[in-house]
């Protein structure tokens, strides 16, 4: 079957410039390419897979002249439909440009968008160097989808997030034209810094070919540490005592009781029924003051009165406990058969409140929520669950959402913090995102791309 | 100004066994077609799609007219598995794909059919496991090609690594050797050297019994009547000979051989279940490492078979009788064979295959050596000039 809205000739071309396997047009194998990570979908008109740059600048010159809508695809694990060909288009999958090559002596390495993030962060390690983000899809999400959607993870508190790794970009514009931003200097303040736009454009605004990514030296040490408390109240004071202590961890995560259940089902955690609320810090440095900063770490966190504590100090042990962590997702699904997934940010004094409130809004609307995440910065994740064959579930949930936005905003937090807002949070924008500031987004959109066809539809 | 085609929420595959696929994208990482092809439509995740499309829309039954998938296209684009099971693995909503399209193929009418034909025009690489399950196929399939078979059992030349320094015998009582179709119609001298391992004189291993195949292929074929008749025929000879412990040389027939303890059918009663499942051992799981000594400089690399069972002897034995000699290759590599895939789709097969090449390259290797029959064919067919393949037992040396 072939697609239908391309022409024949539209097609003669994509196949021409895309050959073999690299344009796949039959619904069954171009079906994957309508969904990711959050289970929506589109079937796609065409997919193709670029090799290489010249096959990118072909492809967009030639979208730009038709008027067909593009959708930039890596792994497809984003959560907000943020590469649903929604509307209909050519989907651009960049997995087969992985390249790699690392600049030792410049601290920097350029990449190709589709390679896997946890694939160049052993690389790069392997060369004592480092790469400090780590969303939880580390091992299964690439460069250029972490990019293209700004990703956080858990060392955000110490390391910040993708934007502050990324240094340069080289891109195609609609029409094909070519455009390298930033450089390999670690410094650079000419001009508007239009890498810095780039990173979290979301595939709207142009497509990744090269990125140019800052590397540390690698910390010689790590240790992560686990403690459970009694109450969430407790876990909160721990926290706070930790950075009174002078004390900037690389990851602070914060797992209240919901969670704890939750996870239990899919896994064996060191808590019982008596741990409300566990925090997981993760600190870096040398061998000696690590030590030292572990010692006031645990002060720290028995200022709580924890009910357990767990050091992971080699990979296996600090990874048993992580692996918890990342588990919340997937185990969220033994809850309920469907989630509404939203990744606030707070201003870090408010997430107490925000985490009260909300569970103050499950109980009115009598399902699961799951809140958890990344204390140490503020950015929290929350998981409503339900299940949508009941419609009561369902009404119940949409609105659930709305109330947790909507306290977010009140308390000053913002919509996203890591996820972005795709297709399933845009109509949320103008709530937290004034006229004038839109209409500026609007221009630059339209300076990059004034036909419309990147990612139509996605973000803002 | 572009047509609607608007995202609606993946159909659920609820009809499914497990629970539905939530998209996360995971298993991408695992499965060696993927990562040896970048095409996402042949990861785990692409195959799940197709399911629920296809369930959804029922587009599997070939009457099916309004469907969005066409039905023989789905078929093949779901039987691109090579049946390794990682995806499984590390799967949160714990989906066993390739058991889920085992159920898939068996479940659809023109498959049979359709295997036969291919198996006819292809079975040099399947023959070997064909072996004994001759009498239960179509005619014409019976008579085989012998000429493969010729092809097959060229004599190996592999220079000897270590040797046998006990005199003792390491052999449990009652034992029997479950040789499977490689070595019995292929390459009957591991049978002599499986004996040799064990420091055994007589043939007091290999009784010369008759048995059938493992009937791994079969069940990963979607052939369950036929599964089902080996295991009845392979469960009766082992009644017959006194439940004996089943001494296995291939991984892939411990895995199958282990696996029919999982349905009651072939066994009287389930205390008789429970002693076949104890009964089915590797033979390196009897050996005794202190009772070899490593010869000569040769580098070994060790090939960890998919369908290696959990410890694995075999690198157990050759990490603690070869020491710092043997290297284990990197995770998550598989080489390629996937049984029937070998059929629907050569080229792929050799393509993952290559990939395997590719990551060995660096270990540079003199011997790449495995304890899979599958695995053995399919990489002797494909290694670089300069690397052999061979069974570890072919290792042992006078
Ligand atoms: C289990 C799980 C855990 C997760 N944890 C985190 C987390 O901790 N933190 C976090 O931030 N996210 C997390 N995510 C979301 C997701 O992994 C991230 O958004 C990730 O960055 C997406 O990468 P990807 O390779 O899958 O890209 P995709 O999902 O394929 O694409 C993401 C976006 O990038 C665009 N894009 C892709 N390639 C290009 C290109 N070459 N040029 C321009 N645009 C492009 C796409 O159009 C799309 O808008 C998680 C997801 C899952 C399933
Ligand atoms: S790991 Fe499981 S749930 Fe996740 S995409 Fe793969 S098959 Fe689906
Ligand atoms: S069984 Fe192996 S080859 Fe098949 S989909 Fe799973 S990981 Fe891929």
């Amino acid at each position: 079957m072939s697609s239908p809205k391309l022409t024949s000739g539209q097609r003669a071309v994509l196949r021409g410039l895309f050959p073999g396997d690299d344009y796949l047009e039959r619904p069954e194998e171009a079906c994957v390419y309508g969904a990711d990570a959050s289970r929506r979908f589109a079937q796609p008109w065409a997919v193709v897979r670029p090799r290489s740059l010249d096959q990118v600048r072909e492809l967009l010159t030639w979208a730009h002249r038709e008027a067909v809508p593009v959708f930039p695809r890596a792994r497809g694990t984003n959560v907000v439909a943020g590469c649903v060909p929604q509307g209909g288009g050519v989907v651009v999958s960049c997995l087969a440009m992985n390249h790699l090559a690392i600049q030792e002596e410049d601290f920097t390495a350029e990449v190709g968008p589709g390679l896997v993030t946890g694939d160049f962060q052993r690389q790069v390690q392997a060369r004592g160097l480092y790469y400090p983000p780590d969303p939880a899809s580390v091992r299964f999400s690439t460069l250029g989808g972490n990019t293209a959607t700004c990703a956080g993870g858990m060392r955000a508190v110490k390391y910040g997030v993708t934007r502050d790794y990324v240094l340069g970009i080289e891109a195609v514009l609609p029409g094909g034209e070519m455009i390298h931003t930033g450089s390999r200097t670690h410094k650079n303040v000419v001009g508007l810094d239009l890498t810095r736009l780039l990173v979290g454009s979301a595939g709207t605004l142009a497509f990744f070919t090269k990125l140019t990514l800052k590397l540390l030296p690698l910390p010689p040490a790590q240790a992560s540490l686990m403690a459970g408390y009694p109450s969430l109240e407790a876990a909160l004071i721990a926290s706070r005592s930790v950075f009174r202590a002078g004390i900037l961890p690389v990851a602070m995560e914060l797992m209240p009781e919901e969670v704890l259940g939750c996870v239990a089902q899919a896994a064996t955690p060191p808590w019982n029924a008596a741990t409300k609320a566990v925090l997981l810090l993760k600190c870096d440095g040398r061998p000696d003051g690590l030590r030292e900063e572990l010692i006031l770490v645990r002060r720290a966190l028995e200022e709580g009165k924890p009910v357990f504590m767990e050091q992971g100090v080699d990979t296996l042990g600090e990874d048993r406990l992580w692996e918890l962590r990342r588990l919340i997702n997937p185990a969220s699904f033994r809850l309920a058969p469907d989630k509404i997934s939203e990744d606030v940010s707070l201003p870090r004094g408010r997430v107490a409140k925000a985490i009260l409130g909300i569970r103050e809004i499950a109980q009115k609307h009598n399902l699961p929520i799951l809140t958890f995440g990344h204390l140490g910065d503020g950015n929290i994740h929350v998981n409503i669950m339900f299940d949508a064959a009941q419609e009561q579930q369902q009404t119940g949930a949409r609105q659930a959402r709305k109330a947790v936005l909507e306290l977010v905003l009140h308390l000053g937090g913002v919509l996203s913090g890591e996820h972005g807002l795709g297709l399933t949070k845009r109509e949320w924008l103008h709530r937290q995102v004034g006229p004038v500031e839109r209409g500026l987004f609007s221009l630059i959109k339209r300076a990059f791309d004034p036909k419309g066809i990147m990612n139509p539809g996605k973000a803002y | 100004m572009f047509p609607a085609n608007s995202a609606v929420p993946c159909p659920a595959d609820t009809e499914a066994l497990t629970r539905p696929c939530i998209l996360c994208g995971k298993c991408l990482d695992t499965c060696p077609l993927f990562i040896a092809t970048d095409r996402e439509e042949l990861s785990p995740r692409g195959k799940s799609m197709v399911m629920r499309q296809a369930l959804e829309q029922k587009s599997l039954q070939p009457c099916s007219q309004k469907s969005l998938l066409n039905a023989s296209a789905s078929r093949k684009l779901l039987g691109l598995c090579l049946g390794c099971e990682r995806c499984a693995q590390v799967c949160p909503q714990g989906r066993n794909l390739p058991e889920m399209l085992r159920e898939v193929r068996a479940d659809h009418p023109g498959w049979q059919s359709w295997l036969w034909r291919t198996w006819i025009c292809r079975a040099r690489q399947l023959w070997p496991f064909l072996g004994r399950c001759a009498g239960l196929l179509p005619k014409d399939i019976a008579q085989g090609p012998t000429e493969a078979l010729r092809m097959l059992s060229r004599p190996h030349q592999v220079p000897g690594v270590f040797r046998r320094i006990a005199r003792t015998v390491e052999f449990p009582r009652n034992a029997v050797l479950f040789p499977g179709c490689t070595a019995r119609f292929v390459r009957p001298w591991w049978v002599d050297n499986a004996r040799k391992m064990l420091g055994l004189k007589g043939n007091q291993l290999d009784r010369s019994l008759d048995w059938h195949c493992c009937g791994f292929t079969m069940a990963q074929a979607g052939l369950p009547h036929l599964l089902r008749e080996m295991q009845a025929r392979n469960v009766a000879l082992w009644r017959e000979q006194g439940r004996p412990a089943l001494v296995t040389l291939c991984a892939t027939c411990t895995k199958a051989l282990r696996g029919y303890a999982a349905s009651s059918s072939p066994f009287q009663d389930e205390e008789e279940r429970l002693a076949w499942k104890a009964a089915v051992q590797p033979l390196s799981a009897l050996l005794v490492p202190e009772n070899y000594q490593a010869v000569g400089q040769t580098k070994i690399v060790y090939h960890q078979p998919c369908h290696t069972t959990d410890p694995d002897s075999d690198a157990l034995f050759l990490r603690n009788s070869l020491g710092p000699r043997l290297f284990a290759e990197s995770k998550n590599t598989c080489c390629g064979m996937g049984g029937m895939m070998q059929l629907s789709a050569p080229k792929l097969s050799k393509r993952v295959a290559a990939h395997y090449w590719g990551m060995v390259a660096g270990q540079e290797p003199s011997i790449v050596a495995t304890g899979c029959s599958g695995c053995i064919l399919q990489l002797a067919a494909t290694a670089p000039q300069g690397t052999a393949v061979a069974h570890w037992l072919e290792l042992l040396t006078e």
